[in-house]
């Protein structure tokens, strides 16, 4: 009975945890974790950004490098979170914006000392979207002025040689 | 303007703009990655740098014709050290055009950053850029680590005459081959074979790490050609770290520490004599001020116990302390990693890395294997000449290809070299602290600048004053050279201005 009785409330504690700690953790950005990362290592934060690059599939988890603008931080994620990504950041896209709640790691000692943050819950904030590239007709313009002069020099330069 | 002084500023212009035209040419290549990658004002950028390139090319020829086609050794220098200053203008056309530098300044640091292999960069939004402007910053940092002459030579070879000097110049020193354009021939042969394996080795790897072989593709081509050439740019604002892998690192590192070899030794390697590698001044310098350095900065690492498991203290300090004095400059740390977590003495040991740097005719930078070898050596041996009687003949030798007599003659001047290269070390770290930074920062950043590696302490930034940026860019451009074609450039321009001063 005794034993059921520390179980029950072992689970209740570890499932208070569970739910408690992310609305204790606070929001970090990418240079305050760089310049007091002893302050922020093993405890969990949540950090928010664009998701740029690729999505790295290893075993049943992802790599997914997040950038909040001033530095890209890696996150290990599930690939079931992952898999919640739908657009990455890179010429064409402006990446998924997401929020990760999980644990800071200084040089995580897992993953060969990597600065990185081990996610443990993944929200979409914003999706991402192909970003409208229109060609700048000043360049068309420039371009063929000049390509028109290349010729002339390259003309008259063969000639003189 | 006396008329010599007229001719020689009419052969130096034709062969620049002969160059400037080679390499504006080179920007078809991005431009076909941009077609590719449909990224079509991309494109747009290279046709505008390519027809600029052959505009100032053909106008310099223009200007210059006729002319004496036959180089002088002044000539040769001033054309290899004003060469890279136009082709930086040229070259930094098509990044300024993208709008991720914010200035032309900016643009033109990065151009030269690349052009010596250094790698630090003010590129703005890394993350997002285009696939034909990533192309362009890779392909400009293997260009400059096999040498923007060299490249030259082999295009233009009929045309140019007195061209050893222009090598020379370039702070390529090594004849592999009795013909100077054969030479060039054999460094872009070497390059362009390990080019083929290295970025099939690094897209495997890419692929094995879940990116589509595409981009596996890009990447690994874009990574091979920066860590071959001891540059230090990578696709990503992360570097090495954005991919997360000890494979990729593997990779990496001993596609950099092969790139930091002379050319010579290579060469010899290549043509079947591989006992060379043992017995070369400069691989058994590296490997010994490799490896105390390495042993002092792991110990500082251990002792300040941000890396808790001996796996990660050796793959973090190794990949820094390697990549730094193979003056790489790839980080798999974010850059105020150095400054918070790496310990005075890590530090210390990380700064004499990048000073050292690698292999003479390499792609690397810093003071070079060679001249530490012999320095240390010329020490040895005065010592040895103190300690024996007087009428003892002390003889010390080295072995470079083939085993030499060292004479005072190679001590001195590998000596001066050295010196020249503290005196713009001092030079960057006093600029710095002027400017209002930290010393351990300032000393940092002037080391990666001077030894042309690229790895940062977080000082340079699109935030740095244009003074410290112009200087930076005068450092690297004077260390890559070797100072002696930049030294002939000035003592051309002063001359020139001190006879106009006469006159009038």
């Amino acid at each position: 009975m005794a034993k059921k009785l520390i179980v029950v409330i072992l689970g209740l504690v570890f499932s208070t945890l569970t739910f408690v700690a992310p609305v204790l953790a606070v929001t970090v950005d990418s240079v305050t974790m760089i310049e007091q990362a002893k302050e922020y290592d093993k405890k969990i934060i949540i950090y928010e950004g664009e998701v740029i690059g690729d999505v790295m599939r290893r075993g049943t988890f992802a790599w997914v490098n997040v950038s909040d603008g001033s530095n890209a931080m890696g996150i290990w994620l599930s690939i079931t979170d992952a898999a919640k990504i739908q657009y990455r950041g890179g010429y064409h896209y402006k990446g998924d914006t997401i929020r990760v709640t999980g644990v800071f790691h200084r040089a995580c000692p897992e993953h060969g000392g990597d600065m990185d943050i081990h996610g443990e819950r993944v929200e979409i904030l914003k999706l991402g979207v192909k970003r409208s590239i229109a060609l700048d007709n000043k360049y068309i313009y420039l371009s063929i002025i000049l390509s028109f002069l290349a010729c002339i020099f390259a003309y008259v330069g063969k000639k003189r040689q | 303007m006396t008329r010599t002084a007229y001719e020689n500023i009419k052969t130096i212009g034709y062969y620049i703009g002969k160059i400037v035209i080679a390499f504006g040419l080179l920007m078809l290549i991005p431009m076909v990655t941009a077609v590719v990658s449909a990224e079509w004002n991309v494109v747009l950028y290279f046709l505008i740098g390519l027809a600029v390139a052959v505009i100032v090319g053909y106008f310099l020829i223009i200007l210059s014709t006729p002319c004496q086609k036959k180089l002088n050794w002044s000539q040769g220098m001033i054309v290899a050290s004003l060469t890279w200053i136009v082709t930086m203008m040229v070259g930094a056309l098509p990044y300024w055009l993208s709008g991720n530098w914010l200035t032309f300044l900016d643009a033109c640091f990065d151009t030269m950053s690349g052009f010596t292999t250094t790698g630090l960069t003010l590129v703005q939004d890394m993350d997002h850029l285009s696939d034909g402007i990533n192309m362009w910053r890779l392909l400009l940092t293997y260009l400059g680590g096999q040498g923007i002459i060299v490249l030259a030579l082999i295009i233009l070879p009929r045309t140019m005459s007195g061209v050893f000097t222009l090598y020379i110049g370039e702070a390529k020193d090594v004849k592999l081959l009795p013909n100077v354009v054969n030479t060039a021939k054999a460094i872009w042969g070497i390059s362009l074979a390990y080019l083929v394996i290295g970025s099939a080795a690094l897209m495997l790897a890419g692929i094995w790490l879940g990116m589509q072989p595409f981009r596996a593709l890009l990447h690994g081509i874009w990574i091979f050609m920066s860590a071959w050439s001891t540059g230090g740019f990578a696709p990503m604002s992360q570097s090495i770290l954005y991919y997360h892998s000890l494979l990729y690192e593997v990779i990496t590192i001993i596609i950099f520490i092969i790139g930091s070899f002379n050319f010579a030794l290579h060469y010899s390697i290549w043509t079947g004599n591989r006992k060379e590698i043992y017995k070369n001044i400069e691989s058994v310098s590296f490997l010994i001020t490799s490896t105390i350095l390495i042993v002092l900065a792991t110990a500082e690492l251990a002792k300040t116990g941000v890396y808790t498991n001996a796996a990660a203290l050796f793959r973090k300090g190794y990949y820094q302390m390697i990549s730094g004095h193979t003056t790489t400059g790839f980080m798999t740390i974010y850059a105020r990693q150095f400054i918070h977590e790496w310990g005075s003495l890590a530090m210390i040991a990380i700064i004499i890395a990048m000073l050292f740097g690698a292999s003479a005719s390499s792609t690397a930078g810093g003071f070079k294997g060679i001249r530490i070898g012999i320095v240390v050596k010329s020490i040895i041996q005065d010592i040895k000449r103190l300690m024996a009687p007087q009428s003892a003949i002390t003889i010390e030798r080295f072995h470079f290809i083939r085993t030499q007599i060292l004479e005072v003659d190679y001590a001195r001047s590998a000596m001066l070299i050295i010196i020249a290269y503290l005196v713009l070390f001092a030079t960057g770290t006093v600029a710095n602290v002027l400017y209002g930074y930290p010393l351990l920062d300032s000393i940092f950043e002037s080391a990666s600048v001077t030894g042309n590696v690229g790895l940062s302490a977080g000082l340079t930034s699109v935030s740095m004053p244009a003074g410290l940026k112009i200087l930076y860019i005068f450092m690297m451009w004077i260390a890559r050279l070797e100072f002696m074609s930049v030294l002939v450039l000035f003592g051309f321009i002063l001359k020139g201005a001190s006879k106009t001063w006469q006159k009038n």
